[in-house]
């Protein structure tokens, strides 16, 4: 289990990276982050719109209505020029954090 | 069929009531969960399941709205804005207009409300301070968990008592390792002490050296360990030594101490701080316990003696299991006797008084009571507001319309209570403060009103507790209108409440019907007692202690004060009606082997007969013809002759143990008719008169009735030239019986006031309510007028229906009175019966008090002018 507070933190850096490869929709988002945690990162679905909403108010993504093959409205996401940056500061900032716990949880060289 | 379109419209709509959703945000959702949807089909679920588990996967509607709120709001509390604030600064001080301008408008209803629960308030304050001063006994001693009171408990009886011999203490310290410490004490018992040729009667306690280290009691001047070591010692208590010594330094000073006719110089080797009111030991200055000897008494003997016993034991032991083991103590070591051992907590001893009644019943007694007063304001309180509530139904209706919510409704109707009871508490605080001192004067005791923090916060906590209570379903009911029913006028009066309304007051005059009940009963017992035919004359007869140098000039005094053809008779006694005489195994020929009998003794003189008009059922009374009847004599009384079983007991013989007299027996020369000589609580005991000089403590003098302030001056007068060292102290005797029964005239005085004041808060709400009601129906009585009818049957239509109400109490209060007072009553071995009268008579004075409550209002409706009311 993670905990929220970590969650809430992460959500952020995560879509963003999903949408930086191609446009894509909530559910499929949803989907994805099932796929690469394994489960790890529970969301409640219903939990990542509201997120997606405050990224676009933000800036850092836009969205429109598509109908898909299935004659399903949709709502994809894109990121914006600035979201790409955001990503670029969130990614220095991970790996910043990441290498410091490395470091410290290493076992040291003998 | 399960209908997915249907479902997911469904699923829509709660969605739609909650106001952070946009059309917008539920589209996107939905096609959501159609995907979610579509999966679990694919993973082998049908579509009812499948859509139970996508709403399930999708979260909380509730949740998931305060997100996206926060995602769009500029507010930085993030409180949605449909949902009121949860303070408005603004309406609070809208509420404290309202409050205000509702106990101005309405001045009755708010003196009827406020006066009330002030009230209440008092009489609950005053019995929380009486409590709490009951429960406080004992409890200053920094040992108190840990000491215990030995008492002992004769075989064949169910009395215990703490008087038992000498050695017990040390015995039981050093038979049991669970006994850490003892102290023996002596009395309290009178002595005078003597300095500058001034005497001053006082109690003194005769204790052991460990009594100080058991019990809390500080040194002002002096020390613990040593002040009691020499036999001539003595320590004073702070007021006695200034009643003494005045400005001297006390330390060192030498005084004089009577005991049994002697004086003896004592030393002061030191002074105590006043014993406190709530101790069950008190005293006025400690001698070493061995002063007891110098009198002749004992305190080696298993036999003899009438110390108490005090022990000591670790923390926290069970004081139970160590009572078990010390029980046969006394049996161990002295075979004859057949007294069991017991441990008492100190801090019960005042309580429970020797595992009898003792205050305890009172202190559930009246708190109940002191609950149930302040229970009737608060009955009132909800009355009258539930009943007007329809004057406030606008405000409630235009408050809910503008967008108040039923929550912040109640908080506004709670604070408002809470608004009253606090003002309640201020009155009460001062009505507490004012009554005390007399309160005081009827319990006996010096009860005072705190000023430290925590009884105060207590009182407070209780005031705003009520305020809470009674406001409570008054808000609940005023919050629940509908503003538009109200506000378009068909809530025409609280009459839908009525029921509720009916039972409260009818709860109200149980309770007062009950007091009524309990006051006369009390009442009539008190008025039983001091009427009652005691078997003795106790009219005009002196009690006087024989006190000092009087006891040697017994003699004497008698002959000087017979001079005096106004004083009819005199005898000496051991003990008056109020103390208890000694009483032991009483032995005669034929009574049962191994069986127990007491009696209790008494020690008279050839005048006590003529003295108390005591009638002889057989044989003859005491007389100086016989020599013998000094040594040999002994009357018994009817109830000892029936106990012992003999049919002619004149000439019997039988053995008794007396102080100073051991293994005496002797010859019955008379059997007299019963009387009471112990209160009426206790059935005659069998008694067995003796004449034993040596142990006369009292004297008793019939005076005629003629003339009596000058027989007390010449009494005085010649008490003065035989005995001037002391102040000439007496007692009547009719008086000193009616002091028997000091508890039960408080006990009655202070029902009798809770009655009133229970009395006067019902008919204070049923008085308000008939008002209440007379003003509503005020066009209705106008209209039958005009047709009509006439002034008494107007009165008539209006009291009924508070007249069945009373009835009904009446039904229930009287068997409830019954059950208590009954029980009340078997304290009592002589007592009335509670009869039928007794009931009629409160009834008759519910009903009239009610009636005439309630008939001032109507009458004053059904007089009024029919055109006032009906004009607009």
């Amino acid at each position: 289990m993670i905990s929220k507070a970590l969650i809430a933190a992460s959500s952020k850096p995560i879509i963003l990276a999903i949408l930086s490869s191609s446009e894509n929709y909530g559910y499929q988002i949803i989907q994805k982050v099932k796929s690469i945690s394994n489960g790890s990162l529970e969301w409640s679905d219903g939990m990542l719109y509201p997120v997606l909403h405050r990224l676009e108010k933000d800036g850092y993504i836009i969205s429109q209505w598509k109908i898909s093959k299935e004659g399903r409205h949709r709502k994809y996401y894109k990121l914006t020029n600035m979201g790409k940056e955001e990503l670029e500061a969130e990614k220095r900032q991970w790996i910043s954090v990441h290498a410091a716990l490395s470091k410290l949880w290493k076992p040291l060289p003998a | 069929m399960f209908d997915l379109k249907k479902a997911i419209k469904q699923w829509q709509k709660t969605l739609r009531k909650n106001e952070a959703f946009e059309d917008g945000y539920i589209a996107e959702l939905e096609s959501h969960l159609r995907d979610e949807i579509d999966n679990q089909i694919s993973l082998g679920l049908n579509e009812e399941q499948a859509f139970d588990k996508a709403v399930l996967i999708m979260g909380q509607a509730e949740s998931i709205g305060v997100e996206f709120y926060k995602t769009h709001t500029r507010h930085l509390s993030g409180r949605p804005p449909w949902k009121p604030p949860r303070f408005m600064p603004e309406l609070l001080w809208n509420y404290v207009k309202v409050a205000i301008r509702k106990i101005k408008r309405h001045k009755g209803h708010s003196f009827i409300n406020i006066s009330g629960l002030a009230i209440g308030m008092t009489c609950c304050f005053i019995v929380f301070l009486w409590v709490k001063d009951e429960l406080s006994f004992d409890r200053f001693h920094e040992n108190a968990p840990e000491i215990y009171r030995v008492l002992l408990n004769p075989q064949d009886t169910d009395t215990y008592h703490p008087h038992g011999p000498g050695p017990l203490g040390p015995t039981l310290k050093s038979d049991y390792p669970e006994i850490i410490n003892f102290a023996r004490m002596f009395g309290d018992v009178n002595g005078p002490l003597k300095y500058n040729n001034e005497v001053f009667n006082a109690k003194v306690c005769g204790v052991s050296p460990s009594f100080f280290e058991i019990f809390t009691f500080p040194f002002v001047k002096g020390d613990w360990k040593n002040c009691l070591s020499e036999p001539h010692s003595i320590v004073l208590t702070e007021i006695m030594a200034v009643k003494l010594f005045k400005d001297e330094d006390p330390m060192g000073k030498t005084l004089g101490f009577e005991w049994w006719g002697k004086w003896h110089d004592l030393k002061v080797t030191g002074i105590i701080k006043d014993v406190p009111q709530n101790s069950h030991i008190q005293f006025d200055y400690l001698l070493p316990f061995e002063f007891v000897t110098w009198s002749g008494m004992t305190i080696e003997d298993w036999g003899a003696g009438a110390y108490k016993t005090y022990v000591l034991l670790p923390k926290n032991s069970n004081f139970k299991e160590v009572s078990e083991k010390i029980a046969g103590t006394y049996k161990k070591h002295f075979p004859e006797s057949h007294i069991t051992l017991h441990l008492e907590p100190l801090t019960r001893i005042h309580l429970y008084e020797f595992k009898g009644g003792g205050p305890i019943a009172y202190i559930y007694i009246f708190s109940i009571i002191g609950i149930l007063i302040l229970g009737i304001a608060c009955i009132n309180f909800m009355n009258l507001s539930t009943a007007r509530s329809i004057e406030r139904a606008r405000e409630v209706g235009m408050r809910k319309v503008i967008g108040s919510t039923r929550a912040q409704l109640i908080k506004q109707f709670l604070g408002e209570s809470i608004l009253l009871s606090l003002i309640s508490f201020i009155f009460a605080l001062i009505l507490v403060k004012s009554f005390l001192p007399h309160i005081n004067n009827i319990v006996g005791k010096q009860l005072t009103l705190p000023y430290s923090s925590s009884p105060l916060l207590i009182f407070l906590g209780i005031a705003a507790l009520t305020g809470i209570i009674s406001g409570s379903y008054p808000a609940l009911l005023l919050s629940s209108f509908r503003p538009t029913t109200v506000l378009k006028g068909q809530k025409r009066s609280g009459s839908q409440n009525i029921s509720l309304r009916k039972l409260l007051v009818i709860g109200q005059f149980v309770v007062s019907i009950v007091l009524i009940t309990g006051a006369i009963i009390i009442n009539q017992q008190l008025m039983y007692m001091r009427n009652m035919d005691m078997g003795i004359n106790k009219k005009h007869v002196i009690n006087m202690e024989l006190r000092g140098s009087l006891r040697n000039k017994y003699k004497i005094i008698k002959k000087e004060l017979l001079r005096n053809p106004d004083i009819l008779a005199i005898s000496a006694t051991n003990g008056s009606f109020s103390k208890i005489f000694g009483s032991d195994d009483i032995g005669w020929e034929g009574k049962p082997e191994g069986k127990r009998i007491f009696m209790y003794y008494h020690s008279v003189d050839f005048d006590y007969q003529k003295i108390f008009d005591i009638k002889m059922a057989q044989g003859r009374y005491f007389s100086q013809d016989y020599p013998t009847d000094i040594s040999d004599g002994i009357i018994v009384n009817e109830t000892a002759a029936k106990i012992m079983g003999m049919e002619s007991p004149i000439g019997q013989q039988i053995s008794c143990w007396i102080p100073f007299d051991p293994k005496r027996s002797g010859t019955i020369i008379g059997v007299v008719k019963d009387f009471h000589f112990r209160p009426l609580r206790e059935k005659i005991n069998p008694m067995v008169l003796v004449i034993a000089p040596g142990w006369f403590t009292d004297i008793y003098i019939r005076i005629k009735s003629e003339n009596v302030p000058e027989t007390l001056g010449f009494l005085e007068k010649t008490l003065k030239e035989l005995a001037p060292d002391y102040p000439l102290e007496y007692t009547f005797l009719d008086e000193d019986i009616d002091s028997l029964y000091k508890v039960e005239q408080r006990i009655g005085n202070l029902v009798k006031y809770g009655t009133f004041l229970a009395i006067f808060l019902a008919c204070l709400g049923l008085f308000g309510l008939a008002s209440f009601t007379a003003e509503m129906r005020s066009k209705e009585i106008s209209i039958r007028k005009v047709l009509g009818a006439p002034v008494s049957g107007v009165v008539l239509l209006l009291t009924k229906e508070f007249i069945k109400w009373v009835l009904i109490a009446n039904i229930i209060a009287l068997p409830i009175a019954y059950i208590i007072m009954n029980k009340w009553l078997q304290n009592f071995a002589y007592h009335i019966n509670i009869g039928l009268l007794t009931f009629l008579l409160s009834t008759a004075l519910a009903l009239i008090i009610a009636l005439i409550t309630v008939s001032f209002q109507a009458f004053k409706t059904a007089t009024s002018n029919p055109a006032d009311s009906l004009r607009y």
